[in-house]
């Protein structure tokens, strides 16, 4: 869901027209939709439950990285083949065998679970954590938005089938919870 | 993005073996639902026992997954052979559609964390499309 909200004098050098993506859904307990609005006034922290960090820190420590990254990413360029836009230099990407033994695709894959780390590190301030990777993906790399919440959809799937019955709605909530403050970081620097 | 022959022949091939536990299936998504996107039991405030388990979830677990067994048979004509129940979610249940893609999502995890080897990259894909054609399908009444 994107929002383009008119920012009438703001005290700084910024364009009126500011387009922001809006409503992180936090997949928790009051699931109520929270906006971002503009950058001094948006200071609420999110906050963490003890079992939502316990919950985090132990999937990422039990983490086989070279396993669920190059699979999630995999999953991703297959379910929603449109991702590949991004990969154009990726070599094979022509069916799912392809993808899912394409080497660049694995190497690239372990590289972005472990983007992961530093979120899992930094819980209480995660948007300042990502505010230099939201503005490559921005304006190196040019990537939509939306394929953040694609790929992190993959990701669940992925971590599900290796937690089996271990991932319950309780860690699945948490799971989502992390991937989402993550994503909507990532997407902050978007103008 | 509609379901082509692949699409079709995949859902069917996996759903033989969800239906054998369609019941557990279908109720853990539920339950699952509930909790990881609590906006959901607004459409059920009308029963106390939300708790997984609960004789309620079971119920509604079951109903989905036979709607879902309809929807396979009929998968040649989703429009057609949902027209039924599309009708009771516009006029009767008033589901916000947004929803499907909610339980949709709870539904493929689910089948994830049952079936880790056969939930293949191609099976989520088919059955990816395939809920959001059945999504369509039940819309279809809305307006």
């Amino acid at each position: 869901m994107t929002q383009y909200t008119l920012q009438a004098h703001r005290p700084s050098n910024r364009c009126l027209w500011e387009g922001r993506r809006v409503a992180l859904k936090v997949a928790s307990g009051a699931g109520d939709l929270q906006t971002c609005t503009g950058k001094p006034r948006d200071s609420k922290m999110v906050e963490w439950t003890d079992f939502e960090r316990a919950t985090i820190v132990d999937i990422f420590s039990k983490m086989q990285y070279e396993v669920v990254g190059p699979a999630a990413l995999a999953r991703c360029l297959i379910v929603y083949p449109w991702t590949q836009r991004y990969f154009g230099n990726f070599g094979n990407l022509y069916n799912a065998a392809a993808i899912s033994g394409n080497p660049m695709v694995a190497k690239h894959g372990t590289t972005i679970l472990h983007g992961l780390d530093r979120a899992v590190k930094n819980m209480d301030n995660i948007k300042a954590t990502y505010a230099e990777l939201s503005v490559l993906h921005s304006e190196k790399l040019h990537v939509d938005p939306d394929n953040f919440k694609l790929l992190s959809d993959c990701l669940t799937i992925v971590v599900a089938a290796q937690l089996g019955k271990d991932f319950t709605g309780e860690v699945q909530a948490a799971f989502q919870k992390f991937l989402a403050v993550v994503v909507s970081a990532l997407g902050r620097q978007y103008h | 993005m509609s379901l082509n022959s692949k699409d079709k022949a995949a859902v069917k091939a996996l759903w033989g073996k969800i239906a054998k536990s369609a019941d557990v299936i279908g109720s853990e998504a539920l339950s699952r639902m509930l909790v990881v996107y609590p906006q959901t039991k607004t459409y059920f405030a009308h029963w106390p026992d939300l708790s997984p388990g609960s004789e309620f979830i079971k119920v509604q677990g079951k109903n989905v997954m036979g709607g879902l067994g309809l929807a396979v048979s009929k998968i040649d004509d989703l429009t057609t052979g949902l027209m039924e129940l599309s009708e009771k979610h516009a006029f009767t249940l008033r589901v916000d559609p947004s929803n499907f893609k909610v339980l949709s999502h709870c539904i493929l995890v689910e089948l994830a964390t049952i079936f880790p080897k056969e939930f293949t990259p191609e099976e989520h894909l088919s059955y990816d499309k395939f809920f959001a054609a059945v999504a369509r399908a039940l819309s279809e009444k809305y307006r």
